[in-house]
């Protein structure tokens, strides 16, 4: 019998302005973990997504069990016995945990009336399996929490008694003990013999779980490894790419005055918890922590989205009360968002109108615009950035990320403000546009502004970074300076290869 | 000036003119003096309310909200200004609280929707059923006729071959042109249309803007009201009523998308010409009034339709 | 055993659940009761209940679209164009009960239509309807030429006045309207889509649920609904005007929402409309009672609505921080 369950041949998978596949040949063995791992925007969401049927290719092929298939909607891979568990929740919230579970699959009699009973009993089993009887079938998924939520999704997925699953980055939000339980259901699953892909970045789970490992970076696929055949460090050079020291380049500086500072700042949602940071004139302080760690919670607090809980902020020394944007804009505070499609940008308005947004009533403090002034500061940041666009009234939407990204980056350069807070300003972009980002920032440092930037992409904290301070769980846990760091180590530490150690 | 025509052609506007055209050849084809001066001049004496309460709704919709109580604010305010004019206030008086009355109705929509942030369709549907109801009260059930003249030349008088009343709404036209596409109120417009969370990272004051929008809409209705009272010379309680379908229907035949951020106030000019010479064939064919409520439905379903039919085929031929 | 404990859940959940509004509206039909001395008698009691039987179908009607993070706003003409067409194929001769049949079928259809529009032509739901509105009010118009129109047949009475076990029928067709609808929304699979897809609409089509299929089932039911309702008040008044239904898509919304039914996430059921609905008719009695001219009544109700949704709405927030 052949041990081969999944196998994908030469995918390529196009959208506009990027190729997120190029050419990919993957396959995957009964009862085996194959984890695909890449930076943000490699390609490996984009690959699980092909393989649950989620997006069509436009090239390649992919054998299941031996025999083509070609799906078109998720429906398909899910007959086939492909189920995944998303990042993003595909629950309903007033639906209650059982029908949720068997959504669309309800046990019912010759009348369509479904069984509630027999239902929430094998919800009930199902959970159990998981280790997860304290969840109750009847509560509304509304009522649970996010981890309890993410069991859920699980035992959807595993409802489907599926022949291989894919997981997609699914600790993120989990508690360790809840995460030890996933594993170990992921252990009885392979013994089962169900094929398993497990996308993430977090190295320390690797070892745990992984027989093999999968790198992308930019769409391409770098290599499959056994996971015994390889050392952290050389996955790393492979997600990168190069040595670190030739993407990142930072010029040495000297720091004058405290720019910006908070003190014992909370939120009211409890997921921000008493932050206290300063950034220096000059300087860029990176923020590293997990997704759901704070990171961008803070950053909403001093960006004023979010009200403040407690605490207190200082701009140049002054404290400032935090009422919105408008008036942190006013105060010299501007912030990059990581969601570049939802909140950076306006997609569907063109590049010349998303990059004037902020700076609109800085040129034009006297109500009225006149359009050949600001499409001159537009073209202006257009050439300096160069964003890659034939025409300034193109909408966003038809450019690369990498453009996008230049594009609010512009946005917030015309606004010059002292202080910038940047919320993963490299996500889903290429390395080309990355170093050019990379950049920028050196000179904006050199120029005298200041950067607060988050980043879960590690090296890039670590070749940026003047200071990093570290939170976690909402709480700022550690701070460290630049000449502390010797690049491999930290480089190894933020990538949580020191969660090994510290659990040898 | 290039880039602006750019804009344009950029926009769905030039759709909303190739159905004007074609409407005015099929009209000139088949109704007998369609293109007579006098049936033209008609034209734009019976379009003028509908281009001053569609232009305010303009910037409604392009903030992806809608305001359903257009019709019956100008309705309502009609009365009330009626009733101010049998009490003989002065007739400037009589404009200046009409127009602070539509601003009150437009900060009521403002306040549910930015504030308590309701669905916009509900919260001014809601508004719109309540001032029906004050117009009725108000009205207490009668008509009334008879205006002072000063106050019904401003519907009714001419300037040389002109009408006053589109003279009035040419300008009150060309205001809001002016604030929403040369102003930075107006870009706040179209920034929070296209992407409100992306405008509120971006320091747009979105809670301002909202209900600026909404107020504009409301002194428009309020402006409107009393010009369809002057050019009646009467009001009565439902004078509104047929108005709160046709200025949607003027804002999407124009090209402004339900989606917010995409159109303007030139394509609403269009879009409320159009529709005034579909209303005026069917009144010269002598179709039954009863049945215009149908057609503009069917116009608005028909426009915005084609509008997301051709929004997709266009994302599909990027991809 | 489990059910019991369900339903246990369901009843203490719902009363906490209420919104506050039900509770603003509550009181005001209190202080109406000491206002006017006959107001709690029996007779009035039963009154209010059966006159708001056809609203109270309507309002199930939004309460399910609504929850779909819907909205039709042409349920008012709906039952006007139903109550005009029942009536008119009585005249022209077609057996009052085919006539019925007849009538809920196109009324289904005109629901169907809707979803259909909404699902397949992704137009936003309330441009979707309002279209539908006005064609139905003016084919309502049309087909009457704008006056009232009448039949005289032995059903109409027979539906209006006939009891059972001391209530009503109208009451008991809405019950079992109810009971239908109940079961529509809790036991069945096209139920739990109208839960989904106001919870996570995405997420439905990722389960293999065609959601255009389930917009246009679920607008025909509503559109089945209206029927009834229709059906029940062209008997009630035994004539059709073609404007009996107007407004009654937004006393609908209202009810709704007082019931704790939320524009968002596909929170609520049609338990609380019942509710809603009842205290709305209870407000309009009132008025009545209180000699409020009729004429004015639109504007108070509205009115007390708005402010009570609002009121609501920032307890709401206040005690949520």
């Amino acid at each position: 019998m052949d041990e081969t369950i999944l196998r994908v041949h030469s995918i390529t998978k196009r959208f506009p302005g990027v190729k997120a596949l190029d050419n990919i040949d993957f396959d995957l063995k009964r009862g085996e973990v194959h984890i695909l791992v890449g930076e943000n925007g490699a390609g490996k969401s984009t690959l699980a997504k092909v393989i649950l049927g989620a997006y069509v290719p436009d090239e390649g092929e992919i054998f299941f069990e031996g025999q083509k298939v070609a799906f078109k909607t998720t429906r398909d891979a899910l007959e086939k016995g492909i189920a995944a568990v998303y990042q993003e929740f595909t629950l309903f919230p007033y639906l209650n945990v059982a029908q949720n579970i068997f959504f669309n699959r309800e046990p019912r009699n010759k009348l369509g009336i479904i069984d509630h009973r027999k239902m929430e009993r094998d919800a009930a089993e199902l959970l159990r399996s998981l280790n997860c009887e304290y969840i109750d079938v009847r509560a509304y998924v509304k009522k649970l929490s996010v981890a309890e939520q993410q069991m859920v999704e699980i035992a959807k997925a595993l409802s489907y008694s599926p022949r291989i699953m894919v997981f997609d980055e699914p600790t993120a939000t989990l508690s360790e003990r809840e995460v030890e339980s996933l594993f170990e259901r992921i252990h009885k699953l392979k013994a089962a013999g169900i094929g398993i892909i497990y996308v993430s970045h977090r190295m320390q789970e690797f070892k745990f779980i992984g027989d093999r490992i999968t790198v992308l970076r930019d769409g391409k696929k770098i290599g499959t490894v056994g996971i015994n055949e390889v050392s952290d460090k050389e996955i790393v050079k492979m997600m990168v790419g190069r040595d670190i020291s030739q993407v990142f380049h930072r010029s040495a500086n000297v720091f004058s005055g405290e720019v910006l500072k908070t003190e014992t700042l909370s939120d009211r949602a409890g997921r921000v918890k008493e932050a206290s940071i300063v950034l220096n004139k000059g300087e860029i302080v990176g923020l590293a922590g997990l997704v759901g760690a704070g990171r961008t919670e803070l950053a909403k607090l001093i960006f004023g989205v979010d009200p403040i809980g407690g605490g207190k902020v200082y701009i140049h020394g002054r404290e400032v009360n935090v009422t919105s944007p408008v008036h942190m804009v006013k105060c010299g505070v501007g912030m990059v968002c990581e969601d570049r499609k939802r909140l950076g940008l306006a997609v569907n308005d063109s590049v010349a109108w998303n990059i004037m947004a902020v700076s609109l009533k800085k040129y034009f403090p006297r109500f009225i615009i006149y359009y050949n002034k600001a499409y001159d500061i537009v073209e202006k940041y257009k050439t300096q950035l160069r964003i890659a666009t034939p025409d300034v009234l193109r909408k966003c939407k038809f450019l690369s990320g990498g453009n996008q990204q230049k594009v609010v980056l512009a946005k917030w350069l015309s606004m010059d403000t002292d202080i910038l807070i940047f919320d993963e300003p490299t996500r889903g972009i290429d390395v080309g546009a990355k170093i050019e980002i990379y950049g920028l920032m050196d000179k904006l440092a050199s120029e005298g502004k200041s950067i607060l930037m988050i980043s879960s992409e590690l090296p890039e904290i670590i070749g940026m970074s003047d200071r990093i301070y570290v939170i976690r769980e909402g709480r700022i846990v550690g701070e460290c300076k630049r000449a502390e760091f010797s690049t491999d180590d930290i480089a190894s530490q933020m990538l949580g290869i020191v969660g090994d150690a510290h659990a040898s | 000036m290039k880039k602006y025509l750019d804009s344009i052609k950029h926009s769905r506007t030039i759709y909303s003119f190739v159905g004007l055209m074609i409407m005015v050849v099929i009209s000139s084809l088949t109704v007998n003096k369609f293109m007579t001066f006098d049936n033209v001049i008609t034209i734009f004496r019976q379009a003028s309310t509908l281009f001053i309460l569609s232009a305010g709704l303009t910037a409604t919709i392009l903030m992806a909200e809608i305001d359903l109580s257009v019709g019956a604010a100008s309705g309502f305010i009609g009365c009330v200004s009626a009733q101010f004019l049998k009490a003989d206030l002065p007739v400037p008086m009589v404009f200046l609280l009409g127009m602070a009355l539509g601003a009150l109705v437009g900060m009521l929509n403002g306040f549910l929707v930015g504030t308590v942030k309701m669905p916009s369709f509900i919260a001014t549907y809601g508004v719109s059923w309540v001032l029906a109801g004050l117009s009725v009260i108000v009205m207490n059930g009668a008509v009334i006729f008879g205006l002072p003249e000063g106050f019904t030349w401003f519907g009714t008088g001419y300037v040389g071959p002109i009408p006053v009343i589109v003279i009035i709404a040419c300008i009150i036209v060309a205001l809001v042109y002016f604030l929403l596409h040369r102003t930075t109120f107006g870009r706040d417009i179209y920034s929070f249309g296209f992407n409100p969370d992306a405008a509120l990272y971006s320091a747009v004051p979105v809670n301002r803007t909202l209900y600026a929008a909404f107020i504009l809409s409301g002194i428009t209705a309020g402006i409107g009201g009393l010009l369809m009272m002057a050019r009646l010379n009467a009001a009565d309680a439902t004078m509104g009523d047929a108005y709160g379908m046709q200025t949607i229907a003027a804002v999407v035949i124009g090209g402004t998308s339900l989606l917010g951020g995409e159109g303007g106030i030139v394509g609403t000019i269009i879009g409320a010409l159009l529709l005034t010479i579909v209303v005026n064939v069917m009144n010269l064919l002598g179709i039954s009034s009863f049945a215009q409520p149908m057609v503009v439905g069917l116009l608005i379903l028909a426009v915005v339709m084609f509008d997301t039919y051709t929004r997709a085929m266009q994302e599909k031929l990027i991809e | 055993m489990q059910a019991e404990a369900v339903r246990g859940n369901r009843l203490t959940g719902f009363v906490s659940g209420l919104p506050p509004v039900a509770w603003i509206l509550f009181v005001m039909v209190v202080v109406f009761s000491f206002a006017s001395p006959n107001y709690f008698e029996l007779r009035n009691i039963s009154n209010i209940f059966i006159q708001s039987m056809p609203l109270m179908l309507v309002a199930f009607a939004q309460t399910i679209i609504v929850l779909t993070e819907g909205i039709d706003l042409s349920l008012g003409t709906q039952v006007s164009f139903v109550s005009v067409l029942w009536i008119l194929l009585c005249q022209y001769g077609v057996p009052i009960l085919a006539a019925a049949a007849i009538t809920v079928a196109v009324s289904m259809g005109v629901g169907a239509t809707n979803g259909l529009i909404i699902g397949k032509g992704k137009i936003p739901a309330f441009i979707a309807t309002l279209g539908m509105q006005y064609v139905l009010y003016s084919t309502s118009l049309l087909l009457t030429a704008g006056a009232s129109i009448s039949f005289s047949d032995y059903l109409f009475q027979f539906v209006s006045e006939t009891k059972l076990l001391f209530i009503p029928l109208p009451v008991w067709i809405t019950a079992v309207m109810f009971c239908l609808t109940w079961v529509m929304l809790y036991k069945t699979r096209l139920g739990a889509s109208v839960f989904a897809l106001g919870g996570n609409p995405d997420a439905v089509t990722l389960a293999g649920v065609n959601a255009n299929k389930s917009l246009i089932k679920i607008y025909g039911f509503a559109g089945l609904l209206t029927a009834v309702s229709g059906l029940i008040i062209t008997c009630q008044l035994e004539s059709a005007q073609p404007i009996v239904g107007s407004g009654w898509e937004f006393e609908a919304v209202a009810a709704a929402l007082i019931g704790g039914t939320s524009f968002r996430e596909g929170k609520g059921g049609i338990g609380g409309t019942i509710l809603g609905v009842l205290l709305i008719s209870t407000l309009k009695n009132g008025l009545n009672i209180a000699r409020v001219p009729s004429l004015y009544q639109s504007a108070i109700i509205g009115t007390i609505i708005l402010a009570a949704i609002i009121i609501d709405v920032m307890v709401r927030r206040r005690r949520n921080g």
